[in-house]
This record gives C-alpha cells, sequence and structure tokens, in this order.
C-alpha cells in the first residue's frame, strides 16, 4: 500500500520534472544554508575550543572577577576601564610559589602605538615579564623577547604589526613611540595564526614591554589585568591552581573577588561567545528553509488544482480520504527529504570548500545530519498537510465534473 | 413490476440491492433552490439491468452518483443491501466504492499518467494487496476484453472504443456486485457501442446488477427493466421479459423494432 502510495507520488513527480526540480531546490537552498552554517560555526568552535585547549593542558589564567561571571562583555580583555582587582602584590606572591614553573603577568595599556606618523590601529600594549613567552610559547622571526636585562624602553611586537608600521618583519633597532614615549624594537613575535586564544588578545598585533615600564605608564603602579601561571603538567595544575587559590584568597583578606581559570574554564567564555554568534546566524539561514516551504506548499496547491479530475476518479473507484492525503504528503515529503538530502551534501561540499582557506576545518556531526533531515521532514509535513487535505476534501462529482 | 413482487415473495430474505424511499436531492439554498431528484421511491433487486433513461436535465446522473455514494441526498432513505447509508462513515462508503461498486462514465476518466493496465489496477491499490498480484488480476480482466496487447500504452493511445472498454475493465477488475453505467456509449460508434453493450449483458448474465444512464433507446434493448425519468421523478417504470441470450445475439433488430412499439407512446425520451 505505501509502496503504492510512494510509486505513484515519484511517477507524477517525473511527469513534472522542471517544476519538482525548482520547488525541490527551495528546500536544497534552505537545509544547505542551515547547514553550511552549523558545519562552519560548529568547526570554528570547536578549532577555537582546540585551540585554547592546547594551551590549557597546563596553565592557569587568573583573573579579576568573580569565576560564575559570564557576559560577553567580562570576554573583552581590552576593556581596562574596569579598575583591576589583581595588584602586583598577588603577581608575585603567585612568583613564590614553587609549582609555579613560570608566572607573567599581563598589564594592558591603554595608547597609542606610533612609527613617525603612522599609527597602529588598536594595536594592545601589554607588559609582562619574560615569562610570556614560555607560557605562551612564542616563536621569534629575530631578535629576542623583552628581559630584565635589557634596557626598560624596549618593546618586543607582533610580526603583523611590524609589517603594518614598517613594511616588513625585519625592524629591529626601528623606533616606534608608544603615548608619545620612544622604544626601541628588540625582537620580532612570529605569528600564532590564532586568532583567538588564552588572553583573548591578538597577539599578532601586540606590543609587549616590561612590567616596570608599564608602571610608568601609570603613575608607577602595575594595574594587572590577568596573570598566568605554567604547572609542570597537567596533573601538577589541579593542585597549582588551588594553591594560588588560596595564596590569593588570604592576599585579598578572604574576599573572593578573583577567579583562577584552569582547563575547560579558560575554554568557556569562549565557547559561549561562539553559541551566541551561532544561534543568530541559524535563525536567520532558517527564514530560507521557510521560503522553501512556502515554495512546496504553493506547488502542492497547484497541482491539487491541476489533478482535481484524478483525485475525482481515484475518490470514485474507492479511495478513501486519508489515502488521497498520503498520496500528496508522500510526494510533498519526497521532495523535501530529498532536497534536504541534497541540501547536506552541498552544504558540506561548500563548507569543506570555504574551511579550507581558513583556519578550521568544518565540524561533521550526526547532530547536524540528523538535524537537517528532520528539519527537512518537519518542513515537509507543516507546508504540505494543507494541500493534502485540501485534495482529500474535494467533492468527487464536482472534481469529476472538471474539463468534461 | 410483477417481476419485483415475485422475486420479494421467491426471496424474502436478501434485502433488494438497492432501496430508495423517498428520495430528493436539491442544489443552492433558498431563493435558488434546484430540485433535482423530486421524492423518488425505487427498488431494484439483485441481477436487474435497470436502463434509466429521461431529457438533459432530469436527474439521472444525480441519481447515478447518490446511488455509486459519491453523493448524498438531501432527504429521504438510500439503503444499500439493507443497510442505510446514512449510517456509513465516510471510509466505509470508500470501502464500498473500492469493492461493491464499478463506475463506467461517458467521458471514460481514466488517468492519463498512468498506462492502460495501472488504469484498471487502480481500484485494486486502494485495497491491501500486493502490486504484482493487482497487476495480474487486471491482466487477467484486460484479456478478457481482448486488451491484452495494449496493456502498457498510455490512454492517449487508444481509440474511444478500447478507451470504454479499458474503463469497464477497471469497473470490473474488483467484481463489483453493481455496475453503474453513465452513457458507456455516449462517445463512441455504432459498431463500439454494440460491443461495449454486448459486455455489459454478458456482465449482467454473470448475475451482476447493473444501472445504466443512457440517451440511446436502442440500447434499452439490453436492458430488463427500464425507467423513464422526467423532472426528478420517476415517470414510467417498465419490467421488460428477461431475453435470453441467443435471440438478443440473433435478433438484435427485432427486439429493438418490439422494444420501439412498446415505448412509441412516450415520445419525449
Amino acid at each position: 500500500m505505501i509502496t503504492t502510495h510512494i510509486r505513484i507520488a515519484i511517477e507524477s513527480l517525473r511527469a513534472n520534472r522542471i517544476r519538482t526540480a525548482l520547488t525541490t531546490l527551495g528546500i536544497v537552498i534552505g537545509v544547505a544554508s542551515i547547514a553550511l552554517v552549523l558545519a562552519l560555526g560548529e568547526g570554528a568552535r570547536q578549532s577555537v575550543t582546540q585551540q585554547v585547549g592546547k594551551l590549557d593542558g597546563n596553565i592557569a589564567i587568573i583573573k579579576p572577577g568573580q569565576k560564575g561571571f559570564r557576559d560577553i562583555s567580562a570576554y573583552n580583555p581590552y576593556n581596562t576601564a574596569i579598575t583591576s582587582t589583581l595588584t602586583e602584590q598577588d603577581y608575585k606572591s603567585v612568583l613564590e610559589i614553587p609549582d609555579a614553573t613560570a608566572v607573567a603577568p599581563l598589564m594592558f595599556i591603554s595608547g597609542t602605538v606610533k612609527n613617525g606618523e603612522t599609527e597602529a590601529d588598536g594595536a594592545p600594549i601589554i607588559a609582562t615579564s619574560d615569562k610570556l613567552a614560555e607560557i605562551l610559547e612564542f616563536k621569534l622571526v629575530s631578535g629576542e623577547f623583552i628581559n630584565d636585562n635589557i634596557s626598560r624602553d624596549t618593546v618586543a611586537i607582533g610580526q603583523q604589526l611590524a609589517i603594518e608600521l614598517f613594511g616588513t618583519d625585519q625592524s629591529i633597532g626601528q623606533q616606534i613611540t608608544i603615548k608619545g614615549r620612544p622604544h626601541t624594537i628588540v625582537g620580532i613575535v612570529k605569528n600564532s595564526r590564532q586568532p583567538i586564544n588564552l588572553s583573548g588578545v591578538d597577539l599578532d598585533h601586540a606590543v609587549y614591554t616590561s612590567l616596570e615600564n608599564g608602571k610608568s605608564f601609570n603613575q608607577g603602579v602595575a594595574q594587572v589585568q590577568q596573570i598566568a601561571v605554567k604547572a609542570k603538567n597537567t596533573q601538577a595544575l589541579q593542585t597549582l591552581s588551588k594553591k594560588i587559590d588560596h595564596t590569593l584568597l588570604a592576599n585579598h583578606e578572604n574576599e573572593r573577588d578573583f577567579a583562577v581559570l584552569a582547563g575547560d574554564d579558560i575554554s568557556k567564555s569562549a565557547d559561549d561567545f561562539f553559541g551566541s554568534i551561532l544561534l543568530i546566524t541559524v535563525v536567520v539561514a532558517g527564514v530560507a528553509i521557510v521560503v522553501g516551504g512556502i515554495g512546496i506548499m504553493n506547488i502542492m496547491l497547484v497541482s491539487v488544482t491541476e489533478r482535481t479530475r484524478e483525485i475525482g476518479i481515484r475518490k470514485a473507484v474507492g479511495a478513501t480520504d486519508g489515502q488521497i492525503v498520503g498520496q500528496f504528503m508522500i510526494e510533498t515529503l519526497i521532495m523535501s527529504l530529498s532536497g534536504g538530502f541534497i541540501g547536506l551534501l552541498i552544504a558540506y561540499g561548500l563548507a569543506y570548500l570555504i574551511g579550507s582557506s581558513l583556519f578550521f576545518s568544518p565540524a561533521l556531526k550526526w547532530e547536524i545530519i540528523v538535524g537537517s533531515l528532520l528539519l527537512a521532514l518537519v518542513v515537509g509535513i507543516i507546508f504540505g498537510l494543507y494541500p493534502a487535505l485540501k485534495a482529500a476534501r474535494k467533492d468527487p462529482i464536482e472534481a469529476l465534473r472538471q474539463y468534461q | 413490476m410483477a417481476k419485483r413482487s415475485k422475486s420479494q415473495k421467491t426471496d424474502p430474505v436478501t434485502p433488494p440491492v438497492i432501496e430508495l424511499v423517498g428520495l430528493t436531492k436539491q442544489y443552492g439554498n433558498q431563493d435558488t433552490v434546484v430540485t433535482a431528484i423530486d421524492n423518488l421511491n425505487l427498488t431494484i433487486q439483485k441481477g436487474e439491468f435497470v436502463a434509466i433513461m429521461g431529457p438533459s436535465g432530469c436527474g439521472k446522473t444525480t441519481l447515478l452518483n447518490i446511488l455509486g455514494l459519491l453523493d448524498a441526498a438531501s432527504e429521504g432513505e438510500y439503503a444499500l443491501d439493507g443497510r442505510p447509508v446514512v449510517e456509513l462513515s465516510h471510509r466505509k462508503q470508500a470501502q464500498i466504492r473500492s469493492r461493491q461498486i464499478g463506475f463506467v462514465f461517458q467521458s471514460f476518466n481514466l488517468i492519463s499518467r498512468m498506462n492502460v493496465i495501472e488504469n484498471v489496477a487502480l481500484p485494486l491499490t486502494y485495497r491491501r494487496r500486493w502490486r504484482h498480484k493487482n497487476l495480474s488480476t487486471a491482466s487477467k480482466m484486460l484479456k478478457t476484453f481482448e486488451l491484452q496487447e495494449r496493456e502498457y500504452y498510455m490512454p492517449n493511445q487508444l481509440s474511444g472504443g478500447q478507451l470504454q472498454r479499458v474503463a469497464i475493465a477497471r469497473a470490473l477488475v474488483n467484481s463489483p456486485s453493481i455496475i453503474l453505467a453513465d452513457e458507456p456509449t455516449g462517445n463512441l460508434d455504432s459498431k463500439s457501442s454494440d460491443l461495449i453493450m454486448r459486455e455489459l449483458k454478458d456482465i449482467h448474465e454473470r448475475g451482476n446488477t447493473i444501472v445504466m444512464v443512457t440517451h440511446n433507446p436502442d440500447l434499452t434493448v439490453y436492458a430488463t427493466r427500464i425507467i423513464h425519468m422526467k423532472d426528478g421523478r420517476i415517470d414510467k417504470d417498465t419490467a421488460k421479459k428477461r431475453r435470453t441470450r441467443k435471440t438478443a445475439k440473433k435478433r438484435p433488430m427485432n427486439a429493438h423494432l418490439a422494444k420501439a412499439l412498446e415505448t412509441a407512446g412516450d415520445s419525449s425520451s
């Protein structure tokens, strides 16, 4: 019985090939756009989580504020307007913890970086210690990273920034000004190719200088926004972060106005951020599939009108209303499901094409595949039901009289 | 009339196949009411071959549609095999159409997208059976109509006579007990229509009930009972003596003449 319906449906769809193809195309585009956005978005999210995760194996980040506080603005590290609750004393206390292999403070300084009259757009200025290079595994194009043994008025800069300011990454010994004060470049940090990372800073555009120098921009006070700590290994990280927590709690007179993030905690805010962007794009892509569904409904209504006489004949020879509904529903579902399937293939084809020129590959998750097909099915049911019911409700007498 | 009362006497247990009491069908509403069938009473026994005649608009087709459960009466009762049809659900009615009733339309009403054998098998597809079984049943049916070589033709490749034979094959494929034919030869030349009529007669002789609407008095020669309708009522109801197949075949012209004499007074048809 059901196979007969499917056969009949395929026959009538084949009778109007172009129309069927165009109608299916609506669903193809809808499903393809949703699956594409999901595959790329999920891929991006996974890769960011991975990049952050690559570092988080043995790294803890201390940030001001509470651990549970997770709104998107809190993710913005440039937000230096908020006074940090971390102090230089905290940095020094952490330094003294024996298990901490490397400790680096991060102080973000707001100001412009210039080469003569050429201004670098939004280059973050980070006052830190030589340990940051170790923690974030920096590689140098040339020169050396800032350290305590050299003059205070020196900086290391990201490769991308060097190219922006000087047109070349061979700019060791050149002068730049930070807030009008001249500094000599001693090192160029190789591009990390990580758009988002541990500290949430665009490292390729950053200027690194010593904490002492940084303090001089801030009336001699260190405004420590983050402290990055490296443990011996992953196993040691848990105990280390507990120790840090303990030490800082003592420093802060038992007020928990800081957070020690380790492992998943670090990627959590990036995760949330991507999640909300993904949601918005999926909703926009969802409009396409609704349009596709309306297309199906439109064509099925035309088809029902065209085949009024056929419906009449079928009813006269004994088709029940339910069987007529079934026939038209199956036609709709064949179109929507095959559209969903083709859309999925196209989405992944495009996703890999686009992904190959980006920094990540699309995610091939079964949830996306099943979800897309399910979506196509639901759209088929919703938009196919009305035309099918309309067909079943046709009066056989009227239907047979058509075109007579 | 005599025949009816006789069969009722001999077989009182079996209810008549079709029984209409005070049947009325009206279209439109209030000011524009058109009465297609007006308080009509009719009983048809199993095995009758009824020809319904009458001028256009006298309600013949409407009556046939109601008998075939395609249309519902406005008033009055219709009992099919002793069961009032008003009690039947839509689903049940569709089931009866698929198992008990065979329709033959003047305009054939084949589905043009489907080939001959699929058209014939159509009523069977609405019963839960295997496709190949349906197709072999349809094939057998086509063979009895000498259309076995046309099985995979499309309807637009056949002549009118062939189309009507396909339509009749479709009407008979589910071995219905009642055949409802609405001017089955209306679009055909005399040779084809003669062929069709002989086939209907054959079917009748196998014990099926046939109700046929026609304009052509020549065709009533095959019927056992002739009903003339006028303005939605039965104007004249004539039972004929059962004629053997032999005489009908041998002397069709004489039969036609006899019939013509019989109905000489009724010029309205």
